[in-house]
């Protein structure tokens, strides 16, 4: 099945739908798309989050992201890129602790896209001084599709620091893509031998606030529920 | 501490099925629990117990007649050889058969419905998150299996999408299915939650020319079983 064809969202994770309506996933796709085009020739670019995701797992688990996390190894490749943002309908937004922190596009409802953009610390730190410690992330030796490994780590990682507004939701669509990358990745890696590529102590802080979401969401307790045990078993 | 306790008994905290591991007898455990955690059993236990037949002998009415459903043509050597029966044996039960005027698939069917004398088949339930990944742990540990139910329904060209699958294995590859478990995180459920049942195939049951799924008699009992291949069938028949 063409991935492109797959709806926004399937099955049981209903209560992430009107946060991904169909039409800015969509557009979403499309930019993505774009940006992936011009990525993989130029190479020194990332992709992560819900994006990377989506290539990793079964076609017909793939779900539509609505922002684009992208990685940036190098100061040149910021530059670069930089400078390909009108073309994609991109602007910078200026944020209170550094410029340099993410882009958007909004489409015809106005409605925003976000591309967010991270940088490795030793450039970041030349570009942007004091405010180096913001959207730092490692993807050496990774190409624009990450591997699984990098993936399920940074995804893991990223469940217990999500703040502010939306947050719960956002923590929620974390889940449901660990929930895909071990249990229906296209590489038919099994979850016992996935488990042992994340930290433990990832992966309790992850179960934490995963363990908090089965209260709050308790239509999506199932899958959930599972995802605590793989993220620490039951001695 | 008690909760603790039987929250490993009856489950994970969020409602899993199935125990993971006994739990440990605690110092300031009233002496009245202790017996009921001894008597716990793991899930490995479980899966692992050693399964029964249910037959002191074959039952060779059920196991001929199962088995003529896709080799109608079978004489009592073939029939004997294939399921592991005595010649003799198989004789007797098709001179039975053919006395008695069952000579077509639904009369060989209408017949299985009726024996009481058949084999009794160990079944475990679980709940898995993917049921191909379990096949997948199964087959990286050489334990083979034959496919039956829904799964199965849909090769023989009833249109659905299956959602509960239905296997047979060896009764020695228990140990293998208790692993592929662990990997998987397949948590034992019972029938109304299981999305995957497992039988210990019976010693005369054949596989089909695939060498994949069960064969054909065996296919059509399992099938009465399943609640959506009835109703897929029913609504092949309105249409």
């Amino acid at each position: 099945m063409n991935r492109a064809t797959t709806s926004s969202l399937q099955g049981a994770w209903s209560a992430l739908a009107e946060f991904y309506p169909e039409a800015l996933t969509a557009r979403s796709l499309e930019l993505y798309q774009q940006v992936r085009g011009w990525a993989e020739d130029r190479g020194g670019i990332t992709l992560i989050g819900g994006w990377a995701v989506y290539e990793l797992v079964e076609p017909l688990r793939a779900q539509r992201s609505r922002d684009l996390d992208l990685v940036l190894h190098t100061a040149d490749t910021l530059h670069a890129f930089s400078a390909r943002l009108p073309e994609w309908g991109l602007t910078w937004r200026s944020s209170g602790r550094s410029r340099f922190k993410d882009c958007h596009f909004r489409d015809d409802e106005d409605r925003r896209i976000m591309v967010d953009v991270f940088t490795t610390r030793p450039f970041a730190k030349g570009l942007f001084g004091r405010q180096a410690n913001t959207n730092l992330k490692d993807a050496a030796g990774q190409g624009f599709i990450p591997g699984l490994d990098y993936l399920l780590r940074d995804k893991v990682a990223t469940v217990p620091l999500r703040q502010g507004r939306d947050a719960e939701r956002k923590q929620l669509k974390d889940c449901l893509d660990i929930y895909n990358l071990v249990f229906y990745n296209e590489e038919g890696r099994l979850p016992g031998e996935l488990r042992s590529v994340v930290p433990l102590s990832a992966r309790r802080a992850a179960k934490g606030e995963a363990d908090r979401l089965i209260e709050r969401f308790p239509d999506h307790r199932e899958p959930l529920a599972v995802l605590v045990d793989w993220l620490v078993p039951a001695e | 501490m008690l909760l603790a306790a039987f929250g490993n008994v009856y489950g994970n905290v969020a409602g899993g099925y199935g125990t993971v591991a006994r739990p440990p007898t605690s110092p300031g455990l009233s002496p009245t629990y202790e017996p009921l955690i001894k008597n716990v059993r793991t899930t490995k236990e479980v899966i692992c117990e050693k399964g029964d037949i249910g037959a002191v002998r074959a039952p060779a009415e059920f196991v001929v007649t199962r088995h003529l459903i896709s080799h109608p043509d079978d004489g009592p050597s073939e029939l004997a050889r294939h399921v592991g029966l005595h010649t003799a044996t198989a004789s007797r039960v098709l001179k039975r058969l053919q006395a008695a005027g069952i000579e077509t698939d639904e009369q060989r069917l209408s017949h299985l419905r009726k024996l009481s004398e058949r084999p009794h088949h160990k079944t475990i339930g679980f709940r898995v998150p993917n049921p191909e990944q379990f096949f997948a742990a199964l087959d990286t540990l050489g334990a083979g299996f034959l496919v039956s139910g829904e799964a199965a329904a849909v090769r023989d060209g009833i249109d659905l999408i299956p959602e509960r699958h239905l296997i047979y294995v060896d009764e020695g590859a228990w140990e293998a299915v208790a692993r592929a478990a662990d990997e998987t995180l397949a948590k034992i459920a019972p029938s109304s939650k299981a999305n995957l049942t497992v039988k210990q195939a019976d010693p005369w049951l054949c596989e089909d020319k695939t060498g994949a799924y069960v064969e054909r008699g065996q296919r059509l009992l399992d099938y009465e079983q399943s609640n959506h291949v009835q109703l897929a069938r029913s609504l092949e028949r309105l249409g």
